[in-house]
């Protein structure tokens, strides 16, 4: 047995690696700047600082204090045309158009120069003040300018320098010093086309970055139990898990308990009389519970129960806190009394289910022989179901088991909202709309391993109950 | 079994009867604020959300801020509103005096060393502020007067019409003692750090934010402190914020100078419920006495609430903000102006206002607020809603339906285009989506159809900001005072992901939007702010709708209770609870 449970203790190492490997690189990969996100949300809907060069600071200072301007992992697969330093262009959009010119033409220590020309040839326009005379002209050059960011397309680009030319050399004398650092550009661009190696694009290379990589970083600080800060509020990840954890293990426990408790009775009454008119309607009434979306049922129950405009016996979410120095019997009270209504909700849909499974398994298990056997020895009916039927009808139900750990910790977005309790559910759902990773990436290794664990459990839980199942091979 | 099961319920039956007659009651003289979520922190320089500069206006104060009554610029730790000079240099230099009453909770005076020292913690690189850095980039220096601790002038290295607001309202100051005991950033000069930008790598410097960065400073109440009336008590996660009012708070005798000296509630309660539903419920069984924002829909349900009338008043304001539908004028579609006002021809205003926002807004015709009468350009007529002149505008566009397909199309760039486009709006927006069918509904009539795509919110506001759609609707909310338009509607604002998502704007807008910028004369100013708002009815590429109204409501025990333009549209300290009862 306790081989057993180390050997699959083990497997889950690399199957944790797998999953955080994977949830990694959706996070890349997901729609949504991240550096963006944060500078949004500092500047508001409103007041964004015009001034670009100011921008591309914040841009560079947040993303450096992300860590988000290392490489993304140990080592990169790409063809030769592609580069170990493009990862240092900030800006996806043009990371992407620099990556493809690399890829058409072939060589990227040429695109590499093209990019800090055209970097350079930007500084010397954004110098220019846009409020003397030729401000129109100053506008549209750097219109220019940023179209040769992004775009890769040969014809595209030129169009854009013959733009740019007529500009420089219009009337305006203030661009005229622009004319060599323009010049300095346009030759790397000739110098890119001019020494194309085609068939760069079909080798394939393999660039190292070692350590200093956003991937390892993030595993060893987790490792260590450091799950990084949210883009949120920067709060440590660690501290907004812990204090809605706590709200949610209380609540899902007491909900996972109370289920069991009254499913698993119903269930076996139902097999004990089975096709009884009674058993009929509990079942028909399950069922419709089950039916009922409860979030529908959490908001009919607090308009009609809250004490709005019909009956108040429950207190309504955001009542007053239960003041610290009132008599601890009357914390208890209070606690239970505010929970009802919530606990209600998170219970009542999985009624239906688990006492179905009993059910089954029960009805299964009273038609075995030995069950027979217990009444012919003259048991009393509720000794034979009780004690010799109900261990060996358990499998299903501890299957169920199984997964209601994660559900543990996930909690439900949309109880809590409409109860208003900070549990898990509202803090993973934040953080996926605000892709705020840190919290999204620590929620889910949490959820992985703990469905790990859960299985575990309900395999160990299955030679409990049933001593047929024994994983230990010195008896199979 | 049977008798565990009847005990456990009796248990609970038990439970009930205790709880419900609880002895705990509230306090009356306090007020609980209902909120939709937690602020994101407690610290006015970091924090950026609404939610929490509403808290922060209790615990720290700024210089000057806008009275809630009077929407005017009134000094609040400053004693008077500060002089302002342009020297030989072209600089400016607004000259600020602290009021001689001001003290910090240890008893000593807010001096302008404090001053100093918050404007080099913002200036500070490594601090998390980036956003509200930038609006202090033209701060070149703070000269202190030896011989008079709280007088002290901000210089700020050109001229700029936003210069006071920022320096003034912006800024919450903070006691250097409690946020800086370590004395990391005494060492260093505001002129240092504006000229010399190696100071950013010292590790003082870097020493300094990283504590200011941290936890403590944004939610530990043995940290957080300010000169406010308030003092922060205790925060609960998802739950509760509570404030305390100071004993014998230095601002007490100032009460009638204007509404940031009236602080009459005994505590602030900031309740977190993230459903409305659930919050009105809460509302009328008295857990929650005041809310703001409530939803156009609910507000005109509530008064049939009996529960509701005999214990609530409600109150309208209008937002400073404008709703608009943004035509992308980068898009070769609406290239001519004749088809942007056409689109805004096929527009019902009125009805929009009717149905989606049951009459609670106000059409607008430009970005200035109908209230400020000296800058609203009240000559312009809105666009009429008339499907016979947005079709003749079409035609004289060019836009025709040449193939019979009952879709207009016109050649554009030597291609038959097809008048097909997309309304973008953020996804759970409901009002977005409703007033996006009624357009559709309207366009279809003249052949243009409209798709409208829903677009989760990060990808919407990107997109946006990279030009990427045809048709969008959007709000944009703003402070009151002077507006700085070039950050909306300038040309450079449409580069690099600025937020002129509409490509507004020449060299000519441009001129007009940089004069008002610099002009410091209200008058003048006004004259230009209004031919901007011509020029903008003209060229039509925001079709201006409405600003909304702010639906509130208050509990009745409370007298000196103002609506209010400004966020949270209310001063939740002037509440007075003991003037009745």
């Amino acid at each position: 047995m306790l081989q057993y449970i180390t050997k699959r203790v083990l497997i889950f190492i690399p199957t944790l690696l797998v999953i955080s490997f994977i949830m990694f690189m959706l996070g890349v990969y997901a729609p949504g700047d991240p550096v963006e996100t944060i500078l949004a949300r500092q500047q508001g809907e409103s007041g964004l600082s015009v001034r670009n060069i100011a921008d591309e600071a914040a841009y560079m200072s947040v993303r450096h204090k992300l860590g988000l301007d290392l490489p993304l992992f140990y080592f990169s697969i790409t063809n030769s045309t592609s580069s170990d330093t493009l990862y240092r262009i900030p800006k996806a959009d043009v990371r992407e158009s620099m990556a493809h010119i690399a890829f058409i033409n072939g060589s990227w220590p040429n695109v590499a120069r093209y990019y800090s020309a055209l970097k350079q040839f930007e500084s010397e326009l954004n110098y220019l003040r846009t409020d003397s005379l030729c401000q129109e002209d100053i506008i549209a050059a750097k219109k220019n300018v940023n179209e040769l960011y992004v775009n890769y397309d040969q014809s595209k680009i030129a169009s854009i320098f013959s733009n740019l030319t007529s500009i420089l050399n219009g009337k305006c004398k203030v661009l005229q010093p622009l004319s060599s650092k323009f010049v300095a550009l346009k030759n790397t661009e000739l110098f890119i086309v001019d020494h194309q190696s085609s068939y760069a694009k079909f080798i394939p290379a393999i660039h190292w970055y070692g350590f200093r990589n956003q991937y390892h970083h993030w595993l060893v600080n987790f490792l260590r139990g450091n799950f990084g800060f949210s883009y949120q509020d920067m709060r440590p990840v660690s501290s907004i898990i812990w204090d809605a954890m706590k709200w949610t293990l209380g609540i899902s426990f007491a909900s996972v308990m109370l289920a069991y408790f009254i499913a698993i009775p119903l269930g076996v009454k139902a097999a004990t009389t089975k096709g009884s008119k009674k058993e009929r309607a509990t079942t028909t009434g399950l069922f419709m519970l089950y039916s009922l979306p409860n979030f529908w049922i959490a908001t009919i129950l607090i308009i009609f129960f809250c004490g709005g405009d019909w009956f108040s016996w429950f207190p309504a979410p955001g009542a007053a806190p239960i003041p610290a120095d009132a008599p601890f019997q009357y914390h208890i009270t209070q606690g239970i009394y505010r929970l009802i209504l919530p606990l209600i909700c998170w219970t009542y849909t999985s009624l239906a289910f688990i006492s179905r499974q009993m059910r089954g398994g029960m009805l299964n298990t009273l038609g075995q022989d030995y069950i027979r056997t217990a009444r012919a020895k003259g048991l009393p009916e509720e000794r034979v179901v009780w004690k010799h039927a109900l261990r060996n009808s358990l499998l299903p139900v501890i299957t169920l088991f199984a997964n209601v750990f994660p559900l543990l910790l996930s909690g439900s977005v949309v109880i809590e909202e409409i109860f208003s309790i900070p549990g898990m559910g509202q803090v993973s759902y934040n953080a996926l709309i605000a892709n705020d990773y840190p919290v999204v990436f620590a929620n889910t290794m949490f959820a992985a391993l703990l469905t790990l664990g859960g299985t575990l459990i309900a395999d160990i839980l299955y030679a409990v109950a049933d001593p047929r199942i024994s994983y230990s091979k010195t008896i199979a | 079994m049977r008798k565990s099961l009847c005990s456990i319920i009796a248990f609970l039956c038990a439970c009930l009867v205790i709880s419900s007659c609880s002895t705990y009651k509230n306090n009356p003289t306090q007020v609980v604020l209902w909120q939709l979520g937690d602020p994101g922190m407690l610290n006015p320089v970091l924090a950026s959300d609404l939610g929490s500069e509403d808290i922060d206006n209790n615990i720290f104060q700024p210089l000057l801020n806008f009275d809630y009554r009077t929407l005017k610029l009134v000094p609040v730790l400053a004693d008077t509103l500060p002089t302002v000079k342009i020297d030989s240099a072209g600089r400016m230099l607004i000259t600020f005096e602290i009021r001689k009453e001001a003290k910090w909770d240890n008893g000593s005076p807010v001096t302008a060393k404090d001053v100093e020292f918050t404007l080099k913690v913002i200036k500070n690189p490594a601090v998390n502020d980036e956003a509200l850095r930038s609006y202090y980039d033209m701060v070149s220096d703070i000269i202190l007067y030896p011989d008079k601790p709280k007088k002290f002038t901000v210089v700020y290295n050109e001229k700029y019409m936003m210069a006071v607001i920022a320096t003034g309202t912006d800024t919450y100051i903070l006691p250097e003692y409690r946020y800086d005991s370590n004395k990391y950033m005494e060492s260093f000069t505001v002129k240092q750090m504006y000229y010399d930008t190696s100071t950013a790598h010292n590790p003082k410097m870097i020493a300094f934010a990283k504590s200011f960065n941290a936890d403590k400073y944004s939610r530990d109440t043995n940290y957080v402190s300010g000169s406010g009336a308030y003092q922060f008590k205790s925060w609960a996660t998802g739950q509760r914020i509570v404030l305390m009012k100071k004993n014998n708070w230095w601002g007490d005798d100032l009460k009638t100078k204007n509404c940031f000296f009236e602080a009459n509630p005994s505590k602030l309660i900031y309740q977190t419920i993230n459903d409305m539903t659930s919050a009105l419920v809460s509302l009328k069984a008295g857990n929650i006495d005041v809310i703001g924002n409530i939803k156009p829909s609910d507000f005109a349900e509530l008064p049939k609430s009996e529960k509701f009338s005999q214990n609530f008043n409600t109150y309208r304001t209008l937002k400073l903000s404008y709703s608009y539908i943004g035509l992308n004028m980068a898009n070769p579609k609406f290239a001519d102006i004749r088809t942007r006002q056409a689109i805004a021809h096929l527009i019902d205003v009125p009805r929009i206002i009717r149905n989606v926002y049951y009459g609670y807004a106000q059409q607008v015709i430009g970005p200035v607020t109908p209230m400020d009468s000296l800058n609203y350009n009240y000559s312009i007529k809105p666009y009429s809603f008339n499907i016979d002149t947005a079709r003749a505008l079409l035609a004289a566009a060019g836009w025709k339906d040449s193939d019979g397909d009952g879709i207009l199309d016109k050649k554009i760039d030597g291609k038959k285009t097809d008048f097909i486009i997309d309304y973008l709006c953020n996804a759970g927006n409901e009002q977005r989506k409703k007033v996006g069918l009624m357009f559709k509904e309207e366009a279809r009539k003249v052949g243009i159809e409209v798709n409208i795509v829903q677009q989760e919110a990060n990808v919407f506001r990107s997109n946006l900001k990279t030009h990427n759609f045809d048709v969008c609707m959007d709000v944009w909310g703003f402070q009151p005072g002077p507006m700085d338009f070039k950050q909306i509607f300038y040309t450079t604002s449409a580069l690099n992901k600025g937020s002129n998502v509409i490509s507004f704007g020449d060299a000519k807008s441009d001129a007009l939007i940089d004069s008002i910028r610099v002009e410091l004369d209200e008058t003048k100013r006004a004259k230009m702010i209004k031919r901007l708002q011509e020029i903008m009815h003209e060229q039509c590429g925001d079709i201006f709708l409405c600003a909304q109204q702010a639906l509130i409501a208050v509990n009745k025990r409370y007298s000196n209770v103002y609506p209010s333009c400004n966020m949270p549209f209310f001063w939740e300290a002037g509440f007075d609870a003991n003037a009745r009862k």
